[in-house]
């Protein structure tokens, strides 16, 4: 029986220049990513794997340091009993000037190289690994793949990084080629999302979430190889990214929208980044700096985006003052798109200017 | 309408407390904080509630809370009213959480409620609207007129030009474009720009520039610590390569070395067989060490001395027998013997003496005739001599006597014949006397020949010869003989001693013999010859020792033999040129290898330097699209703001463009009334700038420039006016301490002036008599209401 463990799409070093949360969060975050790659390794020597494998993307290459390199040496030479297999991604090809090629990696690990696919025996294991580095072009990738034979009598696992659809950067071919392999496993890298798309073909999502665009549980594959293939994801990241939103109603002060927060959010918010979007009815001048400290409070990190209405009747005050600049400045507002942030700003920055000090709202 | 009554049943600081009011003028009046305030207020409020209109949630004005009472539970009241010929009551509970309006028909007592369930839905009833048609702003706007100093804008003027720039819209005078903008333009400001730099939006501004300079200068770092990354990858793959080399190298070279070493081991081994010979060599050599050689040279030189002793002996006895044969030779040699020898001898010598004497051998003839030639010659000189002498002596005598010099001198000449002639004579004498001897000498000699028979002096000679050579010879072998005996004794008794002396030597040689345990000189020589060699050997040992011990140098001879053990195999040999070459590309591939190291060193010292760049790169790079982000927020909401701003100016100056016209249309026939005709139409700038039209003249008076009596008129005027338009029937007028400002004249004036309607319900509410005074003037009826201080 070979037990392994499935990663990939740690992206260790890289720049949140994409994600909202700034440097300071940005640095924590990438010490985290670390972290919780060490950890990881740990728990793959505490459960005794036969196999590590990283489907790609283990780095982000264009922000690597000499010592990042040998961070990631030193943790991965702890798990000297374990094999673990690397293939290079699109962030972390195997090139000449690749972090893979100086540095001497202990000799559990084995790094695969951009040329095409190679076949890595494992005598102890019974086990072959196959592995094609992140390939543009899909005819090559195809020519690749047709030079793989299962062998009998051993495990095979094959290990890509790309994705379905020919509309990728990456293309992968159809899921049914890769059944066709009869491989014992096949492990997927370069989407962040994990899933299983077959009993024994997953994509192992990325460790740890790296912005609000990867919601949900994140983690890793294991499993055990016998006469078939048993494996689950596990969760494992330190922290997940959650969009949530809150409907507002006109009556909630600013402890009852914690309470709802509360509610909505979980236990664990304290550990999480949260997007919250408020909808519906906001009280008319809610404090929303006091809610934002609130908020703050309760969760790691938060964005507060309002798309919630004021409670003003439009209506009753577009007629209360037909026929003066108010009524009017409701009035020229009917055709512009009111969920249009800008405008619904501007809308209502106006109204707020012409009732200023009059004590009608 | 007609307000009726006023019940107030919690309100303020009132408490069950009812007003009644009657048509016409109403003169309210009371001391200060006597809750005049307050009733106005209780009136809006009946009509209108607390609640702010506009929002879901229930939301309270101000007076509100300013209004709530200050005693008791109960807060609330009901006014009772007539419109359009009916009355009315409402009745209001104000208190939060117990709001309640209901509206009745006084007379029937029906609860009409219902009727007043507001159309769009307003949470709060606000009978008011329905009454009236109007919000409470504008309600409060035209019912109300309050003291001039609440309004914070202050001046009249202001208060026309607002009035007259909202007249022509319904005239809400809580709203204020004027004011709205400025509220807008602070917000805006509050964000600031890029100029401002202390402003949100300009610190952020150089914050972003502050960033990206940093981040310029450090991107420079970050470039560099990925050149310096490449390096060191090529550093890496070089260095691998020299590595291999550098392998390949070192196993020739250990190759060599096992060489080298099997080489030592062989020359050791061939050493030491030669010491093994050699070793044995010595066994024969043995024993012979207390020898020395100067015992050998003594016992040579000795035993030389013997030998010379010996041989000279030897010689010596061989000489005696030479003499011994000689001895035998000489009385057995035959002779030649001549026995008168020795006579023979003298008489020879005598002759030999003779012919030495004279050796011319001349006759006794030629002797005689040469005696007679001379005597003759002696002769004449003997005379001549003496006849000279004579001569001489007597011219001598004769010149001394004369004393002539000249004549002595002369004579001197005769002197020397003298002497010459007789140096003649005795030369002649000389002469005969030696032909004297010569006859003697001839006479003896012929005497000699004579005797021996002899013809001439050859044949004497010979025999004289022959003579000698027997008598010598004689004479010799008697010599000889004794010579030889001599001779024999001594060198017999030389032999003696020299015997002696061989033994002494011997003995001493025997000496240094036994001492030296040989047997003989040359057993001595030979014994020395091995004890030479024997140490020679040894030295040779030792020698071959020590170049073992040096070619061995640091190596253990154990560990060698192992190698030679283990190296059995036959691999490939180098020329000693190869060898020298190996090495030198060996020490280049170390020293590239140490160049390689040390470059490798230097890289990754200057990388470890820059790993704070890159991760301040990705930092600040992080840091800037947070900063970009704010700014682009901050961006939007200025977007919002100004785009609201330029809405309402928009709209503004819509309502603007033919605002002259609708505000003269409007304005301009109320104007017109309330100036007496003084003033006919109304002018507005756009910016804002009101003026009136001077009916005459057709100047405009810019409304800051009219009197306070006009600009009061104006102001009350236009109230009323626009106010009654809008809403086609008469309201009352709330006066609230209006006119505490004025002089008493234009007190006058302008209670005139509102009096002219004369079925319009008015309200005053005052602390001072001078209105009262005023009305009395007028003459205008009026219902007088006293508050008590409460």
């Amino acid at each position: 029986m070979v037990r392994f463990l499935h990663s990939g799409d740690i992206h260790l070093g890289m720049k949140f220049k994409n994600a909202s949360f700034g440097a300071e969060k940005g640095k924590v975050r990438r010490e985290e990513l670390w972290q919780t790659f060490g950890d990881m390794i740990e728990y793959s020597v505490k459960t005794e794997k036969d196999l590590i494998l990283i489907s790609g993307d283990l780095f982000e290459y264009s922000t690597l340091t000499i010592k990042d390199i040998k961070r990631v040496k030193d943790t991965l030479a702890s798990a000297e009993k374990q094999h673990i297999i690397i293939s290079p991604g699109n962030h972390d090809p195997a090139t000449s000037e690749s972090p893979y090629s100086g540095v001497d990696w202990p000799d559990n690990v084995t790094i695969l190289n951009q040329n095409g696919v190679q076949q890595v025996y494992i005598e102890e294991l019974r086990a072959s690994v196959w592995g094609i580095g992140a390939m543009r072009n899909e005819n090559e990738l195809k020519s690749e793949l047709v030079k793989i034979k299962s062998v009998e009598g051993q495990k095979n696992i094959l290990m890509l990084h790309g994705e379905f659809g020919s509309n990728g950067d990456y293309p992968l071919p159809s899921i049914e080629k890769l059944i066709e392999l009869s491989m014992d496993y096949i492990a997927l890298g370069h989407i962040h999302k994990p899933e299983f798309l077959y009993k024994n073909i997953a994509y192992c999502g990325s460790l740890e979430p790296l912005d609000f665009g990867e919601t949900g549980p994140r983690g890793f594959v294991e499993g055990e190889l016998s006469t078939e293939c048993s494996c689950r994801f596990i969760p494992f990241a330190k922290r997940n990214f959650q969009i949530v939103e809150l409907e507002l109603t006109k009556e909630m002060t600013v402890e009852k929208i914690v309470e709802e927060l509360i509610l909505s959010t979980g236990e664990k918010r304290n550990d999480n980044f949260y997007r919250i979007v408020l909808t519906g009815i906001s009280p008319l001048f809610l404090d929303m700096k006091a809610l934002e400290t609130r908020f703050k409070r309760e969760v790691y990190y938060l964005e507060l985006i309002d798309r919630s209405k004021p409670d003003i009747d439009l209506e009753k005050l577009s007629y209360d003052n037909r026929g003066n600049i108010l009524g009017m400045y409701i009035d020229s507002f009917s055709d512009e798109d009111l969920d249009d942030s800008v405008k619904k700003d501007a809308f209502y920055a106006g109204i707020y200017a012409l009732l200023e000090g009059s004590d009608l709202i | 309408m007609r307000i009726m009554d006023l019940h107030l049943h919690g309100f303020g600081k009132y408490q069950d407390f009812t007003l009644k009011l009657e048509q016409g003028v109403n003169l309210v009046h009371g001391p200060n904080e006597s809750g005049k305030s307050t009733l106005h207020s209780f009136i809006n409020g009946m009509f209108y509630g607390f609640i702010k209109p506009y929002t879901k949630r229930t939301l309270y004005s101000q007076d509100h809370q300013r209004l709530l009472p200050w005693s008791g539970s109960s807060y609330s009241g009901s006014i009772v009213f007539e419109k359009d010929g009916q009355i009315y009551r409402i009745f209001r509970d104000f208190a939060k959480g117990r709001e309640e309006t209901r509206v009745f028909h006084e007379d029937t007592g029906e609860d009409i409620t219902k009727m007043f369930q507001n159309a769009h839905n307003a949470r709060i009833l606000q009978p008011g609207e329905y009454f009236f048609g109007i919000n409470s702003g504008v309600f409060n706007n035209t019912l109300f007129i309050g003291q001039q100093n609440i309004r914070p804008e202050g001046s009249l003027a202001y208060e026309v030009r607002e009035r007259l720039v909202n007249s022509s819209t319904g005239g809400d005078e809580k709203i204020s474009v004027e004011r709205a903008l400025g509220f807008l333009d602070e917000q805006l400001k509050d964000i600031g720009t890029t100029r401002a730099s202390t402003s949100e939006y300009g610190r952020l501004q150089t914050e972003i520039f502050d960033t990206e300079k940093r981040l310029a200068l450090v991107v420079e770092d970050t470039e560099k610590y990925r050149q310096l990354m490449k390096s060191r990858s090529n550093i890496l793959k070089e260095l691998n390569n020299t590595k291999e080399d550098l392998m390949n190298y070192n196993s020739i070279i250990h190759k060599l070395k096992i060489q080298e070493k099997l080489g030592i081991y062989r020359d050791i081994l061939q050493i030491r067989e030669k010491n093994k010979k050699i070793g044995e060599e010595l066994e024969s050599v043995l024993g012979h060490e207390s020898k020395t050689q100067d015992d050998y040279d003594e016992a040579l030189a000795i035993n030389e001395e013997i030998g010379l002793i010996n041989s000279r002996i030897a010689s010596w006895n061989e000489q005696i027998v030479d003499i011994e044969e000689s001895i035998e030779k000489i009385y057995t040699e035959e002779t030649d013997f001549l026995e008168n020898y020795q006579e023979i001898i003298e008489d020879c010598n005598r002759f030999q003496k003779l012919d030495y004497l004279a050796p011319k051998d001349e006759s006794m003839e030629f002797l005689n005739n040469n005696r007679i030639k001379i005597n003759r010659y002696n002769d004449f000189y003997v005379w001549s001599m003496s006849i000279l002498s004579i001569i001489y002596m007597s011219l001598f005598f004769y010149s001394i006597t004369q004393g002539n010099i000249i004549f002595l001198a002369s004579t001197q000449i005769i002197l020397i014949l003298l002497v010459y002639g007789l140096t003649r004579i005795r030369t002649y004498k000389m002469e005969l006397g030696k032909i004297e001897d010569i006859s003697l000498i001839e006479n003896e000699k012929v005497q000699i020949l004579k005797k021996y028979e002899m013809e001439d002096k050859h044949q004497l000679y010979s025999l004289f010869e022959r003579a000698k050579f027997n008598g010598s010879k004689a004479e010799q072998d008697k010599e000889i003989l004794m010579e030889f005996l001599v001779k024999k004794d001594t060198l017999s008794l030389k032999i003696r001693n020299l015997s002696i002396e061989s033994e002494s030597f011997q003995k001493e040689q025997n000496k240094l013999l036994e001492r030296n345990d040989s047997d003989s000189i040359s057993k001595f020589k030979k014994g020395l010859q091995k004890k030479i060699r024997f140490y020679e050997i040894k030295k040779e040992i030792a020698h071959n020792q020590e170049t073992i011990k040096r070619i061995l140098k640091d190596e253990n001879i154990e560990e060698l033999r192992r190698i030679q053990e283990d190296y059995q195999e036959d691999f490939q040999t180098f020329e000693s040129g190869d060898k020298d070459k190996i090495i030198i590309i060996h020490s280049s591939l170390e020293n590239r290898n140490n160049e390689l190291q040390l470059e490798l060193k230097k890289v990754e010292g200057s990388l470890s330097q820059l790993e704070d760049s890159v991760e301040e790169e990705i930092s600040l790079n992080e840091k800037l699209v947070g900063l970009k982000e704010t700014e682009s927020y901050l961006k939007t909401k200025k977007g919002s703001l100004e785009f609201a701003r330029d809405r309402i100016k928009k709209l503004s100056g819509e309502i603007h463009k033919d605002y002259a016209t609708t505000l003269n249309n409007r304005v301009g026939g109320l104007l017109d009334m309330i100036t007496d005709g003084k003033y006919s139409g109304v002018k507005v700038d756009k910016n804002l700038n009101v003026g009136l039209v001077e009916a005459t003249s057709q100047r405009i008076v810019p409304v800051e420039n009219l009197s306070g009596g006009t600009l009061d008129q104006l102001y009350f005027g236009l109230r009323i006016g626009i106010m009654d338009e809008l809403l086609s029937q008469e309201l009352p007028l709330i006066l609230d301490e209006c006119f505490s400002q004025y002089d008493d004249k234009r007190l006058k004036n302008i209670l005139e002036f509102i009096m002219k309607s004369q079925d319009r319900q008015v309200i005053i509410f005052t602390c001072q008599n001078r209105e009262e005074e005023s009305l009395h003037e007028i003459g205008k009826k009026y219902n007088r209401v006293d508050l008590q201080q409460i």
